[in-house]
């Protein structure tokens, strides 16, 4: 709220005041110009209502029955929250999704913020090819998903991945492992798939974060005597900070949103060792048919991911209403 | 924009102090960045180096152990045979109708909106803007299921009208590229005003050009998640002929199975062939784009 208004009430008084000048008949032009506005936002907040809000509302609706449309004829049972009830005392799937995605945010954003920073602190010095190594180590983000997961299932394959064999003539295994196959390994394979194609991403907003970095306080430091170490913890990385939360924030609701990864690689095995809060969601929709559970479900997600919201931008102070827009 | 505090440091100064740095910090920096780079690099390029060398193996060299780094015979049929164990044609133009419409519909509605957003003070934009952030939080688990509902009512499912229509809600481009808008310089569009320009005029003369590595940027993130989306396309399709290219190539999966792994890979990488195409051309202005986005402050 605080950080865009000023944002607002500057524009809005150089353009009163403008009009004023320029135009005798100010409020007709006012309503003529809020009218045209009016025009040019419709269509953008008609279809955000159509596609995200509307979308909410039914699927809150849905959430308060009991609906199994695997019977047929079996009619609809208003339960109220009852849903969310047994998510939250009577699920032991669900507690495991939840432990699941949670093992997945805390460590995979963890590795990716780690590992991204180091490359957008390489990235980020002049040197020749730049430009191409920016490209190349972003090709694991744009490729698509299921094109990735199909690899890392031939990498980790438990009698002839490459994974297995790099690690043997490393030394570091002495028997071929069951990496996606094993209760035990499984997530922990997954998480790197997950790191691989995500950190060159993290990589490269942290990048564009740092060209924001007024390049004189690096020459400043360094002429009182600053040493490198020094220079990233007192100057990049407290003027990185507002970065970091945005990215941050942002990754985290793509982790709830995780589905194409467990789906393809894992299927969410084995047993459930892999089976992510968005996969065990939609299985209950879309295999079990159970649209009421379900929703209820993606209700519980969605609170969820206003709770890390509201923790990111109130506790942790992430600007991302962003307007401390600079001039 | 560097802030005018820093604007008189004096030149003689900054060069001294390069002087006087660079002798004792460069070789070991610069050999640890080159040696972080060899790394980031090997790291990237080794799993996709094994889905191509993959994707040219017969079956049996594919379960060979120890694996071989090169195909001993490339087998450039499995591209052919792919190509006919599903209708990649018909997915390729599912997929390339899909990201086109919805990339373009969706860049439409944010440019407007955030231009509106931006630069015309109307009554009621706060509350307007909240409900775009509002809209950000809300994720696809939720919405898939009454959005599908609603296509299915519509009779849209199996048509590109259906895979597009929930794609075009424009939460984060609006909420991105107003952020941007907001931090091109005053002056110029103000000027543009005084000359006499209307909005439109503005929009398409002044800001869209001023704006562009963001747009690029825009285009780009828009582009590679329609094209790679897999959950919408896998629920409102359910015929080969109908289905985008990951959704295909996630079938050819079950048909071919494990018997024809090189046939599997080789679908893969038709798929990715053209975003990584359309990714070289624009990534150039990623990192300008995304700094005056939605990281700036």
């Amino acid at each position: 709220m605080r950080i865009w208004e000023d944002a607002y009430g500057m524009t809005a008084t150089t353009l009163a005041s403008r009009v004023r000048a320029t135009v005798p008949r100010r409020s007709v032009q006012v309503t003529l110009e809020a009218r045209f506005a009016a025009f040019l936002v419709a269509p953008a907040l008609l279809a955000i209502a159509l596609v995200a809000f509307y979308p909410l509302g039914h699927a809150f609706w849905l959430s308060l029955w009991k609906i199994n449309l695997r019977f047929e004829n079996t009619p609809w049972v208003f339960v109220g929250l009852g849903n969310y009830v047994d998510t939250f005392t009577d699920d032991p799937r669900w507690r495991n999704a939840l432990r699941v995605t949670g093992t997945i945010a805390f460590t995979s954003l963890l590795a990716e913020f780690v590992l991204g920073m180091v490359f957008a602190l390489v990235m980020n010095r002049a040197f020749r090819g730049r430009g191409l190594v920016r490209a190349a180590i972003l090709i694991p983000w744009s490729l698509t998903t299921v094109v990735s997961a199909r690899m890392w299932q031939v990498i980790y394959h438990a009698s002839y991945g490459v994974f297995n064999r790099m690690l043997m003539d490393l030394g570091v295994i002495d028997a071929y492992k069951p990496w996606i196959i094993s209760p035990v390994f499984t997530i922990w394979a997954m998480i790197g798939a997950d790191v691989w194609k995500t950190t060159p991403f993290v990589a490269l907003l942290l990048t564009a974060g740092m060209q924001l970095i007024p390049g004189e306080l690096y020459e400043a430091a360094a002429i009182d005597g600053a040493t490198a170490w020094d220079r990233f913890w007192r100057i990049t990385f407290p003027l990185l900070k507002p970065t970091i939360l945005v990215a941050l924030l942002f990754r985290m609701i793509d982790v709830f949103r995780m589905l194409d990864l467990p789906f393809v690689l894992t299927g969410g095995g084995p047993g459930q060792a892999t089976e992510t809060l968005s996969l065990y969601t939609y299985r209950v929709i879309f295999t079990d048919l159970k649209f009421g559970a379900g929703s209820a479900l993606a209700g519980t997600t969605f609170l969820l991911i206003l709770v890390t919201a509201f923790v990111f931008i109130k506790v942790l102070g992430a600007p991302v209403a962003g307007s401390e827009v600079e001039r | 924009m560097n802030s005018p505090a820093f604007a008189f440091t004096p030149r003689a100064r900054d060069t001294q102090a390069g002087r006087r740095w660079r002798p004792s910090t460069r070789p070991i920096a610069t050999t640890g960045a080159y040696l972080g780079l060899a790394c980031a690099l090997l790291a990237v390029g080794l799993p996709t180096w094994w889905i191509i060398v993959g994707a040219l193996k017969t079956t049996n060299e594919i379960y060979l152990v120890p694996s071989t780094w090169t195909p001993r015979d490339p087998q450039w049929r499995n591209f052919l045979a792919a190509w006919h164990a599903a209708p990649f044609f018909a997915m390729f133009v599912n997929s390339l109708a899909v990201t086109v419409a919805g990339t373009v519909a969706k860049l439409a509605n944010a440019i407007f909106c955030a231009y509106a957003f931006a630069f015309i003070p109307i009554p009621g934009r706060n509350v307007a803007f909240f409900f775009v952030l509002g809209a950000l939080m809300i994720p696809e688990e939720v919405t898939i299921l009454p959005n599908y509902l609603t296509v299915a009512a519509l009779g849209y499912v199996n048509t590109v009208p259906g895979l597009v229509l929930p794609t075009i809600g424009s939460a984060f481009a609006t909420f991105f590229l107003r952020q941007a808008f907001l931090s091109l310089p005053r002056e110029v569009i103000d000027a543009a005003k005084v000359d006499g320009a209307g909005h439109l005029a503005t929009l398409w003369h002044v800001v869209l050009p001023l704006a562009r590595p963001v747009l690029a940027t825009l285009v780009l993130l828009t582009a590679v998640a329609r094209w790679n989306d897999f959950l919408w396309p896998l629920v409102a399709t359910s015929r080969a002929t109908t289905r985008t290219l990951p959704v295909g190539v996630y079938f050819l999966y079950s048909q071919e199975g494990t018997a024809q792994w090189g046939v599997v890979l080789a679908g893969t990488i038709i798929v990715i062939v053209p975003i990584l195409a359309l990714f070289l051309v624009v990534q150039r202005h990623l990192v300008e784009g995304i700094a005056s986005g939605a990281v700036k402050g």
